[in-house]
């Protein structure tokens, strides 16, 4: 059975109807909200230096005292929360403050054991943490830990996700922050 | 007979071999190579090539067709956030072929569908490019050649920083992604070249845009009618054997030979030239001429 093209024309339209409306809320949430230009069918491809892979994500504990320490962004391990596969990727293309407090929640609830960077190639050293830093490492649900272990926990995380802007009056680079939440107890 | 005349003999038969069927089996050969990497989009398209290649009237098959539809859209609905533009483009050229076999006139609805998709995705190119905070003062442009690896042997060729120097760029920026902070400057590289080169550029590409846009538009009118698809054949085969994205090239050039009227046969050839072209550019582009060598 074939339709006549004079009695359906309407339908001939469809799929290009679908590329505007698409193309719109995609020019919607990428002007109003963050969504990554070249991403989200609105053909903003080479247009824009703003794009997934400028954007970083960062993790700030800041414990009874006031001070900050740099937290693993790799809320992925955290067990309390299911996290699907692409998380990261999302949340950089499209940061929403909804993400980014689903993972500040879940990094407060922790508790962590204080150890220093003593390995290379470890994934804290790939992820910038220098040989000999402290590094925080979230515990499992279960508190599992040797005696001798300090448990730590923070006040309030932060996190948020870090945008590079090209500076072009100075030619310099530098990080801005786009979005950030804060989870307090 | 010479193999420039057995090329012509070739362009002509495909020319006036039945059109719809002709559209359909090049996308199929566009959806071998560009499907989604998931067995949502593999597996449909595994399916549909089989029997589309073997049978002309299978190839019309509109329930083959709703499958692809269906496969790709699953994968764009679910990674909307993480594909590129050319994948939502061969998305909906899989719809409009699905829609297509609903109708007794196919290569109607199938011109109609593939001029708009071009009209459409130039119109969003050039409203993101004349709207973007960093495009029309060459910053985009010039932070790309500063930064983007397809970028560096233009840079090195014609504004003269060298590749020495736009490695050390690249690893401060890799220290300083992997340890953010809102304080740390880095200055890049410049060069007298760089503003001018990367405006030169900047306006060369919107022009293009420009150009292709209007004439996609206004094909009504004898001129544009004339140039529409030189503009889309100079676009083409300009920009993606530079910079190889091979998928946009590809759906370009089908989406062009589908919009065609039966009998331009200059124009055809050129379209099968540029999917020649991007062919070859998956691993001869200049990009990879320059940047690697020739070991298998």
């Amino acid at each position: 059975m074939s339709f006549s093209t004079k009695k359906l024309v309407p339908f001939i339209y469809a799929i290009p109807l679908l590329m505007c409306l698409i193309a719109l809320n995609q020019i919607r949430m990428a002007k109003r909200q963050h969504l990554d230009p070249w991403k989200g069918g609105g053909f903003g491809m080479f247009a824009s230096n703003v794009s997934t892979g400028s954007r970083v994500l960062v993790c700030i504990g800041i414990d009874k005292n006031g001070q900050e320490v740099r937290l693993l962004p790799e809320f992925q391990k955290l067990d309390t929360e299911k996290w699907s596969k692409d998380f990261e990727v999302e949340l950089k293309a499209n940061p929403t403050l909804e993400k980014l407090e689903k993972i500040a929640n879940a990094l407060l609830k922790k508790n962590y054991l204080k150890k220093l960077n003593q390995e290379k190639q470890t994934s804290a050293e790939m992820l910038g943490w220098d040989i000999r830093e402290a590094i925080y490492i979230p515990l499992r649900e279960d508190n599992l830990k040797l005696d001798n272990d300090v448990m730590y926990s923070f006040s309030t995380v932060k996190t948020a996700i870090y945008e590079i802007r090209y500076n072009s009056n100075e030619n310099t680079v530098k990080f801005f922050e786009l979005i950030k939440y804060h989870a307090m107890k | 007979m010479n193999i420039w005349n057995q090329i012509k003999e070739l362009i002509v038969f495909l020319e006036s071999y039945q059109r719809d069927i002709l559209i359909y089996r090049l996308t199929m050969i566009l959806l071998v190579f560009y499907h989604p990497p998931s067995w949502v989009g593999e597996i449909p398209v595994r399916i549909a090539v089989v029997f589309m290649f073997f049978s002309s009237k299978l190839s019309r098959n509109r329930w083959l067709w709703l499958l692809l539809f269906i496969g790709f859209s699953a994968f764009s609905m679910r990674y909307w956030y993480e594909i590129d533009n050319h994948r939502y483009l061969i998305n909906y050229w899989v719809g409009a072929c699905f829609i297509s076999t609903l109708f007794k006139d196919r290569i109607h609805v199938l011109k109609v569908n593939a001029h708009l998709l071009i009209l459409l995705a130039f119109i969003f190119a050039v409203f993101w490019k004349l709207t973007s905070a960093d495009f029309l003062n060459g910053d985009f442009m010039r932070y790309s050649l500063l930064i983007d690896p397809r970028m560096q042997y233009i840079n090195t060729a014609i504004i003269g920083i060298t590749p020495e120097q736009f490695l050390d760029k690249k690893l401060l920026m890799k220290y300083l992604s992997i340890a953010p902070n809102l304080k740390t400057k880095i200055t890049m590289d410049s060069a007298p070249m760089l503003h001018t080169v990367a405006l030169l550029f900047t306006y060369i590409t919107l022009v293009i845009e420009i150009v292709i846009l209007i004439s996609f538009a206004l094909k009504r009118f004898p001129l544009f009618q004339k140039i529409k698809d030189y503009s889309l054949h100079f676009f083409v085969l300009i920009l993606y054997p530079f910079i190889p994205v091979i998928g946009f090239g590809l759906i370009l050039s089908l989406l062009g030979i589908a919009q065609l009227e039966q009998g331009e046969k200059k124009k055809f050839g050129l379209y099968m030239l540029a999917i020649i072209v991007m062919q070859l550019a998956t691993h001869f582009s200049i990009l990879n001429l320059v940047t690697k060598d020739f070991s298998i």
